[in-house]
């Protein structure tokens, strides 16, 4: 009898752990990362999280996320420990630094990697050319547009007020990696444009919240310094386009208005006109990167774009204390991102 | 003119007029359609582009609440602008907009000011909006205009084009529509032409073709047209009628050959006595009678005379109408001809004191070649004719050839007028003088005699010839008879009397004592022929058949046989074919044949038997004498003794 009964619970165990066994998901696991504390990086990564979820709903992701702290240091410190435990199925970096470590780093040449919010990614070395693939496993996409499109957007912008003289607008930036690389971009073409006279206001970049609110004290500084020879200011992207108050202050000190931004909050604040990659759409893009990654897709056959959606902001309080008044056309693309 | 060209002349300018009035109303139709559509183009081009562009930008600052700024309007106001000019760029229209309440112009692609008058203009209502349009007269050019307000900016817009591309395009569709229309004509009528060529033309020519088969010969005809509308109809009753009008015609010949014969017999049976009348009545003028005698014979042989023509009258009619007279051409000399016509009925014209003159033109030293036995005949009627309707008075002949001859036979056309100044013809008889049995005036058969046949037979007899016979008379003055014929003439330079065979016959002399073998049946007629032969110094022998005329022939010592037609025993045809085979020179023994029977084509048959010539009775000596000079001059005969 206890035979039977041995055999009876034996039997029904199999089927309960065989059934459970044929329900579970697969797993799937994720290293988010991430070296810059500032929203787009934190807004990507969360939307990213989110989209990958809905879209691979047969699959149980698990995301472990590691801060860099703004430091290329610490995410390759990062990476070290991780080298020792198992491999993931994927690593995504978020942002220049993170994403320079994780390419440099040999311990991962065989773990599909996926970068995001990277402005500059041929000029960081990941791919020769927009539209190339890497070959150290490597895909992802540039969020910021083309700095030439930029250029004719402020330069649509400030033609329509019939200038008599250029306007001298001063190119804040750090030397934070992508926001250097983005003003070299811009001065590079900036002979091209009648209406715009580029002046680079910049500031060493400081890892750390604390050097966010230093290298926003020095530009504050240097603006003030130039607030007679400029009209404006480009708030390029990078660690400063995140600087909470700084078109604020800037404006308390020097009466500057930004002309253009690479932040839609920016705008929110006072920047005449922004147009950037959103962090929803930069999350979204990348969850499904990521997606074709995981079906086994090589990431070495995927190859680096830039995003094909942007949103254009335009600040009409700042347009008509400038006179400048916003062309139709991008009042029109505006749509939701007309601020006042 | 054809059927085919007739229907042609017809069919052609009707479809010209339909069809230049159906391509005039596609031209009227195209115009109001081109200058609709341009008119639409041109509003639309406003209402849906110029007011777009417009509306557009002041909804955008509506929506962002910088309709009230200034710098953005005005900014926005120079972006239309802008847009216009790239639209004019695009559209090839002008554009312009002035203030509405003041009509200042605030903006115009074009380079000129200008002004339109609007007066006529046609009103319409397109996407909510209220459009004048129309067409003025700017700067001297014709344009097409469309006007419409933006009441938020107090605006007035204008769209304006030049009319010249719509007056070329209608200028194409008015070249294309003649263009296309005169192609039309010319391939309908080519149709049309050739469906009346399939079904109409086709098929009367093929009746025409039957109904001219019809006309000469005279037979059933089938027509291959399978048609069963009126004209298949129409060939079948052609079918049908052509075959009663066979049968009618066979019935005709039939008639007519029973015709001819009764004729020939009659002409035959009437002759014979005729002759002996004649001939006796000759001879008894020739005998010791006493004057009351002599008038009696001299009667007798008048009537005799009379009843001879009246006979001949009506078998040169009957042979004329039933198509045996055949026109039997010679050359000679026409004018002396005439000549010796005139002295001959000379005789008739001073026994009714009158005078008859002769005169010709290009008729001296010419040789003429026709029917010189008709020719004589139609003269010698009218000059006779004119001769017993003039007294006391002229008769003058003139002939002429109208064209002057050549050495070279040619072609020529002879007119002859008989003019008298006899009792002339009333008008309303003249139209019937030439129909058979008819006179003038009945009273006229009563006191100048004849039978009524002359005219008609001359008048035949030249249309024979080609010609015809016309008359002009009035009562009291005289007539004009003019006879016309064809001919051929040439110029003699060496013309003499020996070329005429009539001078030659006429020169020629008989020698004495000819042995003559008279065969005859009929004693009269024998006694006749026998008496006038002996006149012409003959030495006369008869026999009254053939089978003894031909024994004779074989004796010998005959010189010339005159042999009646119809003999018993053995008639003329047959005794001369066998004189024709007796040996040596007896069979040339040439051989007269003495016939009633009037006929040329009996004459014909004669002569083909073996008779050298042939005396038509009843028999003159001037007849006998001719008929043997003939032989004489042919030198068949000679004197034997």
């Amino acid at each position: 009898m206890t035979k039977v009964w041995f055999s009876f619970f034996f039997a029904l165990s199999s089927m309960v752990w065989g059934t459970t066994a044929a329900l579970a998901k697969e797993r799937l696991d994720l290293i988010v990362l991430e070296t810059l504390p500032v929203p787009i990086v934190a807004e990507s990564r969360t939307e990213f999280e989110k989209e990958l979820v809905r879209i691979m709903p047969d699959y149980e992701i698990n995301v472990t996320s590691y801060n860099a702290e703004g430091s290329e240091v610490r995410a390759k410190e990062i990476l070290a420990e991780l080298a020792l435990k198992p491999a993931p199925d994927l690593i995504v970096s978020i942002a220049t630094l993170a994403t320079r470590a994780l390419n440099a780093s040999e311990e991962f040449i065989d773990t599909p990697k996926l970068f995001m919010a990277v402005s500059a990614p041929v000029e960081e070395g990941i791919v020769s050319a927009i539209g190339a693939v890497s070959e150290r496993n490597m895909t992802g996409e540039s969020h910021v547009l083309d700095a030439k499109v930029k250029l004719d957007m402020l330069d649509g912008v400030l033609r329509a007020s019939n200038p008599m003289s250029p306007f001298t607008i001063g190119l804040v930036h750090s030397t934070y990696p992508s926001s250097s690389n983005l003003v070299n971009q811009l001065l590079a073409l900036n002979n091209d444009y009648k209406n715009i006279n580029l002046v680079a206001v910049s500031t060493p970049y400081i890892e750390g919240d604390d050097g966010l609110v230093e290298m926003t004290d020095n530009i504050i500084g240097s603006l003030q310094q130039k607030a007679n020879e400029l009209d404006g200011y480009w708030l390029s992207s990078g660690p400063l386009a995140e600087a909470k108050g700084l078109v604020e202050k800037v404006k308390n000190a020097s009466g500057l208005l930004p002309l253009f931004a690479e932040s839609i909050a920016t705008v929110k604040e006072g920047a005449l006109i922004g147009v950037v990659s959103e962090p929803a759409s930069i999350g979204k893009s990348a969850a499904r990167k990521a997606k074709l990654i995981l079906e086994k897709k090589s990431a070495r056959g995927i190859p680096v774009n830039k995003m094909d959606k942007y949103t254009v902001a335009v600040n009409v309080s700042t347009a008509i204390k400038l006179q400048l008044p916003i062309p139709s056309n991008y009042l029109r693309l505006s749509k939701k991102h007309v601020y006042q | 003119m054809r059927i085919k060209s007739k229907l042609l002349a017809i069919y052609i300018p009707i479809l010209l007029i339909g069809m230049t009035l159906t391509g005039y109303w596609a031209y009227l139709t195209a115009y109001d359609s081109v200058r609709e559509r341009e008119y639409q183009l041109l509003t639309q081009t406003l209402t849906l582009n110029v007011l777009e562009i417009i509306d557009e930008r002041h909804k955008l600052l509506i929506e962002s609440g910088l309709e009230n700024v200034p710098v953005f309007r005005k900014a926005y106001q120079e972006e239309v602008f802008e847009e216009l000019k790239s639209l004019q760029q695009a559209t090839e229209r002008h554009f312009a907009i002035s203030e509405r309440s003041t009509n200042t112009v605030i903006f115009s692609t074009a380079e000129n000011a200008f002004e339109l008058n609007v007066t006529n203009a046609n009103k319409t209502i397109i996407a909510n909006r209220r459009v004048a349009f129309g067409e003025s007269n700017v700067n001297d050019t014709d344009v097409l205009f469309a006007c419409s307000e933006f009441t938020p900016w107090n605006w007035k817009v204008t769209a304006l084009q030049p009319a010249e591309p719509l007056q070329s395009s209608l200028f194409t569709i008015a070249w294309l529509t003649s263009l296309v229309t005169l192609f039309a004509v010319i391939i309908v009528s080519l149709l049309m032409g050739k469906v009346t060529q399939v079904f109409v033309v086709s098929p009367i020519e093929k009746i025409k073709t039957a109904a001219s088969r019809i006309a000469i010969e005279h037979k059933k005809v089938s027509i291959d047209l399978q048609q069963t509308d009126e004209l298949g109809s129409l060939a079948r009753d052609v079918e049908v009628m052509s075959g009663e009008i066979e049968q009618f015609v066979a019935q005709a010949q039939q008639a007519n050959r029973a015709k001819t014969d009764f004729l020939a017999v009659m002409s035959h049976e009437i002759r014979t006595p005729l002759n002996g009348i004649q001939g006796l009545a000759t001879l008894l003028l020739d005998t010791p009678l006493s004057d009351k005698q002599h008038r009696y014979a001299s009667d007798l042989k008048s009537s005799a005379s009379i009843l001879a023509t009246v006979i001949n009258d009506v078998l040169d009619l009957s042979k004329i109408e039933s198509g045996m007279t055949e026109v039997d051409v010679t050359e000679f000399d026409l004018d002396a001809m005439l000549a010796d016509l005139i002295t001959l009925l000379g005789t008739n014209a001073s026994a009714n004191s009158t005078r008859l003159i002769y005169k010709s033109k290009n008729m001296k030293s010419v040789a003429v070649t026709s029917d010189i036995t008709k020719l004589r005949q139609i003269i010698i009627n009218l000059v006779s004719n004119a001769i017993k309707f003039t007294h006391k008075g002229t008769v003058s002949i003139s002939a002429k050839l109208k064209q002057p001859s050549t050495e070279a036979i040619g072609d020529n056309r002879l007119v002859i007028a008989v003019k008298d100044t006899g009792i002339g013809i009333e008008p309303e008889r003249i139209e019937h003088i030439f129909d058979k049995f008819t006179q003038s005036d009945s009273s006229i058969t009563r006191k100048y005699g004849g039978t009524g046949l002359g005219l008609s037979i001359a008048k035949q007899l030249a249309q024979l010839l080609g010609g015809d016979i016309k008359v002009v008379s009035k009562v009291g003055e005289g007539s004009c008879f003019t006879v016309t014929a064809d001919v051929q003439s040439r110029c003699m330079v060496e013309w003499s009397a020996n070329s005429d065979p009539a001078r030659q016959a006429e020169r020629a002399s008989l020698p004495e004592g000819i042995k003559v073998l008279l065969a005859e049946d009929n004693a009269i007629n024998a006694i006749v022929a026998q008496a006038l032969l002996e006149q012409l110094k003959c030495d006369v022998e008869h026999v009254d058949n053939g089978l003894k005329a031909a024994a004779r022939v074989e004796e010998g010592g005959i010189d010339v046989v005159f042999m009646d037609v119809h003999m018993p025993v053995m008639d003329g045809i047959e005794a001369t074919k066998r004189i024709r085979k007796l040996e040596g020179e007896l069979s040339n023994i040439p051989v007269i044949g003495l016939t009633a029977e009037a006929f040329k084509e009996r004459h014909i048959s004669f002569k083909q038997a073996g008779m050298d010539d042939i005396v038509t009775k009843p028999v003159t000596v001037e007849a006998l004498q001719e008929s043997l000079l003939k032989l004489a001059r042919d030198q068949k005969i000679s004197n034997n003794s």
